[in-house]
């Protein structure tokens, strides 16, 4: 029940004007670059970059269609730098371009630079085989070769001539096995067959023959959307320690985990670059209007 | 603001809001009976607006923990992160306004044995109350329609409260000087005066998140004032 002595204190203020000096602001509500707007916001560049790509476009189908448009984006030396973006937005072509793993696909073509410390990598005189094990790739699904554990961490190293004796295999085996995390769990099994290990346990098994030929970049795919939490938290860690002594660039579907391991995120939307910044910014504070509605799950 | 692709992502905010407004009306509401008790010595309703401040506390326990479970399903991030931990903290901030007001309250009921009061004071106390209670609708509108402007607009009347309060600060300061008799009385009254300028403070970071929320920058009205 409203006494009508509230009632009537609530009548005077309606009518009462309250002044105080309101300043001006500079902005009452942040500016989010338009959805129509497609050039790239944010810092593309890094100082000293590990890799550089500059214009690069990638066709299907023999120039049919257009995967990847104008993409210009520095990869840091020792960095995360996370790829997001609805499927189909160029995020794993982009990805390939970077060892080109591109060159398998039939009709495929890659125009624009991409240098590592330099050298355009797809110039005609760059061998794809070493280049693949300076930019070794992880895939979505683990794919351990149909041998034991022991020979698919020592194969890549043979045939790279890294390794050539018994001794120097075993020990690199241990030593690429122990960086992925996998030592303590494998080694009185190193002969047994490595598709028999868990889904988390191949996919470091996968990371660890990566590891053993030496690579300055890794390149990975989804890495964990075929796995379990638990089995994703030890990727996860392992990625962390492996940026100490690579440079890791990592596409993948889940927000949470990039914002867990990257330091740099870019989103991608059909096949543009639309953002690139620290990967903080990028998930508090986006710049871009297409950036924020898909984070925010406000688009498909 | 666009929707989100799930529904029952915008539904959960929606209640959020509705429990915002269900506190900020309380809130209002407690102040209003708070002060009304003071101007009719009426120590009834005080004792009421003391026991109801449990309503509050319970609107804000409820508040909380749809925001967890929000916090926890949806994972939100950029905008809607924004929103949600200032939802937490603006029922946080509701919540401790619903106190001051059974503060206001309590020194109502204490004040019983005060033979005369100050007139002037008084008065001044309901004028600071009545610009507080205004505040406390004006914030709560300018969240619920996320109106930067209208929140930045209530952000500044808190100078007013200030203003004000300081002047009552001095007047009842001078009147205990005169007549040591009242000491009593007028502390009383000072300290209605001291919860309804931390009103103010309250109500002024319900503002400061709203610009947060839609900024993602801090407020510092401050240095707007000073660059104008």
């Amino acid at each position: 029940m409203q006494m009508p002595a509230v009632k009537q204190m609530e009548t005077d203020m309606k009518q009462e004007k309250t002044t105080a000096n309101i300043p001006k602001t500079r902005s009452t509500k942040r500016q989010l670059v338009a959805r129509e707007e497609r050039t790239t916001v944010g810092e593309m560049a890094v100082v000293n970059p590990r890799m550089s790509c500059r214009n690069v476009d990638v066709y299907y189908n023999f120039g049919e269609k257009k995967a990847i448009n104008n993409i210009s984006l520095d990869i840091g030396r020792n960095e995360v730098i996370s790829m997001i973006g609805p499927s189909g937005c160029g995020k794993s072509t982009f990805l390939r371009c970077l060892n080109r793993m591109n060159d398998t696909i039939e009709g495929c073509q890659v125009k624009g630079e991409i240098t590592m410390d330099g050298k355009n990598i797809y110039d005609k005189d760059v061998d794809v085989v070493p280049l693949r094990a300076m930019v070794g790739m992880v895939f979505q699904k683990p794919n351990p070769f149909p041998k034991s554990i022991y020979d698919n961490i020592a194969y890549g190293p043979k045939i790279h001539g890294l390794v050539q004796h018994r001794d120097e295999t075993d020990e690199l085996v241990e030593k690429s096995l122990k960086r992925a995390g996998l030592w303590n769990e494998v080694k009185d099994r190193l002969d047994q067959p490595g598709t028999g290990l868990s889904g988390g346990q191949q996919q470091r098994l996968c990371i660890a023959r990566t590891i053993a030929v030496n690579p300055e970049i890794i390149l990975m795919d989804e890495p964990c959307s075929a796995l379990d939490p638990i089995a994703t938290a030890i990727i996860e860690d392992l990625i962390d320690e492996l940026k100490q002594e690579y440079t890791i660039a990592i596409v993948t579907h889940s927000m949470q985990q990039a914002s867990r391991v990257s330091q740099r995120t870019a989103y991608f939307h059909l096949g543009d670059l639309i953002e690139i910044g620290p990967t903080d910014q990028i998930f508090l504070n986006p710049l871009h209007q297409l950036t924020e509605d898909y984070i925010t799950g406000r688009f498909g | 603001m666009e929707e989100h692709i799930v529904k029952s992502y915008d539904d959960e905010i929606s209640q959020l809001n509705t429990e915002i407004s269900a506190m900020g009306t309380t809130c209002e509401w407690q102040l209003a009976k708070a002060l009304k008790a003071l101007d009719t010595s009426d120590i009834r309703l005080a004792e009421e607006v003391v026991k109801e401040d449990e309503n509050l506390n319970g609107l804000y326990k409820d508040l909380e923990d749809n925001a967890v479970k929000l916090l926890a399903k949806r994972t939100p991030l950029a905008v809607d992160l924004r929103y949600l931990l200032v939802v937490m903290r603006t029922g946080s901030e509701l919540e401790r306004i619903g106190d001051y007001a059974a503060n206001i309250a309590r020194r109502v009921i204490e004040m019983g044995c005060c033979q005369m009061l100050p007139e002037e004071s008084v008065s001044l106390i309901q004028e600071i109350g009545k610009i507080c209670r205004k505040m406390i609708n004006d914030v709560v509108k300018a969240f619920l329609e996320m109106d930067v402007q209208g929140a930045i607009e209530v952000w500044h009347r808190d100078d007013v409260v200030d203003r004000k309060f300081a002047r009552l600060m001095t007047d009842l300061r001078g009147r205990m000087q005169e007549d040591t008799s009242v000491v009593e009385c007028c502390t009383l009254l000072i300290f209605m005066g001291r919860f309804l300028e931390r009103i103010g403070d309250h109500i002024t970071n319900i503002s400061e998140g709203i610009y947060y929320i839609e900024t993602g920058e801090t407020y510092i009205g401050n240095l707007d004032v000073a660059e104008n």
